[in-house]
């Protein structure tokens, strides 16, 4: 046994080794020279190699990859051999015909060569478009939804000042004429006009009649009683014995929702019912609400005119606004012509 | 009571009121009231700018003027009638109080406020020199 054999045996389990690293690599390791020309490839064979590693030793890249790419790779492995430093290159390259992206790094490695170690990060890829895309699509739901909070905000300043004026033009006037009224018969008292003094506190009654009626209008319109009290079922029948235009009822739910899902429903039917007698020039209307499992599907059907836009006015987009934050969904349908479909989808479970 | 006769002679003359206010059923009530006690409502104009030409034509020696009008504020309207060749006595009416208003109600040529509500002839009358209540 010669001094060299435990050496030798030494440097074959070492080759061994690396062999068995090399192989058990993901990615995919080249020793390439000045001129591009492949020495060694590591794995010999795998699917997303152009061409076998076995038949890569003793060519050039120029022989093997596209031009462009060829050029840029040979570019790269010139810098580093100068260099003597580690370069790094990405670039997208189809494997029959499945385009993939890889990441290229090369190293100095002895006198005129690289190694040079490609990775494939066509999957890293995908999932960071997939991820810009969410981030993107998070981005913009984040934007709507701040957007309808201002809306919402807007229209409850909106609706305050309504109440407001309502009260200040309505009911506060006729208080104000009934005082003026009651000073009036005092007096015709004073004077002793009874007769003067009765006729004007009769009117002074009306005028309370009056103010009471404003009233009660009012506390309607901000939030009728009858929903309160009886229920969605109750509520929109009284919506639909109002209407001006005839309104069929279908499948109006008999027990209690929850108290913010039967507001929506009820503003939402209002509103529809409201558009209807005011601009669709309709005969008719329906009104269908079903519940389908934790769901409440609500529509309200006429045969007007159609055309119904959602930038028109505030209504449609406030209603938007009512059921998009129960996490629900309001689609309008109003081709010019052909009637105006309103379908509300609501969580109710 | 007679306060500051000057070129006034007797019979003590009636003062003369103009309404300006966009709520009918108030002016109506007003003037009802108005006219029981002694002060002489000459015309009513439903927002300033009716309120200003009729202040011009009729020259009244008081106007009431709602602060909240539909075409221009009160307070607008009774510098408009401050310029007038005669200007008449403005006295500011609302159905709120003095304190719902900010300074510019202050600071404006109208001679005084008085809340709908309180609206008499004897307010007027202490508002105002030379009539007679």
């Amino acid at each position: 046994m010669s001094a060299l054999d435990p050496v030798i045996v030494e440097l074959r389990a070492r080759d061994t080794q690396y062999r068995a690293l090399l192989e058990a690599f993901p990615d995919l390791v080249f020793r390439v020279d000045r001129r591009g020309t492949y020495l060694q490839a590591w794995p010999e064979d795998r699917p997303d190699l152009v061409v076998r590693g076995k038949e890569l030793v003793g060519r050039t890249v120029h022989e093997v990859l596209p031009p462009d790419l060829a050029q840029r790779l040979h570019a790269l492995i010139t810098e580093v051999v100068d260099g003597r430093q580690v370069g790094i290159v990405e670039y997208d390259l189809a494997i029959r015909g499945d385009p993939q992206t890889f990441e290229g790094r090369a190293a100095p490695c002895g006198p005129d060569e690289v190694l040079v170690i490609i990775r494939n990060i066509t999957d890293r890829k995908r999932a960071e478009a997939e991820v810009r895309g969410l981030q993107g699509a998070l981005e913009e739901r984040l934007s709507e939804l701040q957007a309808s909070r201002a809306r919402i905000v807007e229209a409850a300043d909106e609706e305050r000042r309504r109440v407001e004026r309502n009260i200040h033009d309505g009911a506060q006037q006729r208080l104000l004429a009934t005082r003026m009224s009651l000073k009036l018969a005092i007096e015709r008292l004073r004077r002793g006009d009874v007769d003067g003094a009765r006729e004007v506190v009769v009117e002074a009654d009306h005028q309370l009649e009056g103010a009471v009626d404003e009233l009660r209008a009012l506390a309607q319109g901000i939030h009728p009683a009858v929903l309160t009290e009886e229920g969605i079922g109750a509520a929109l029948e009284v919506l639909a014995r109002r209407s001006s235009v005839p309104v069929e009822l279908d499948d109006v739910p008999d027990g209690r929702l929850p108290a913010p899902v039967e507001t929506a429903v009820y503003f939402v039917v209002s509103e529809a019912l409201c558009n209807v007698t005011k601009h669709a020039q309709a005969t008719r209307a329906a009104v269908t609400i079903r519940q389908v499992g934790a769901r409440l599907l609500v529509a309200i059907v006429d045969d007007g005119v159609g055309g119904a836009q959602e930038g028109l006015g505030t209504g449609l987009r406030g209603l938007r606004d009512r059921v998009e934050a129960l996490g629900g969904e309001l689609v309008i349908e109003s081709a010019a012509g052909g009637g105006t479909r309103l379908r509300a989808d609501i969580p109710c479970g | 009571m007679v306060a500051n006769k000057g070129a006034w002679e007797h019979p003590p003359v009636a003062m003369t009121v103009l309404i300006v206010d966009d709520h009918l059923e108030f002016r109506r009530a007003a003037r009802l009231l108005l006219e029981a006690q002694g002060v002489l409502v000459v015309g009513e104009a439903h927002d300033g700018a009716e309120g200003v030409q009729a202040a011009s034509d009729l020259q009244p020696d008081i106007v009431l003027l709602d602060v909240m009008l539909p075409d221009v504020d009160g307070i607008t309207v009774a510098d408009q009638l401050s310029r007038l060749a005669n200007p008449p006595v403005v006295v500011l009416i609302s159905s709120r109080r003095h304190r719902d208003f900010g300074p510019r109600l202050d600071q404006c040529s109208a001679r005084a406020f008085v809340h709908k509500g309180d609206l008499s002839g004897e307010v007027l009358a202490s508002l105002t020199t030379g009539w007679q209540s």
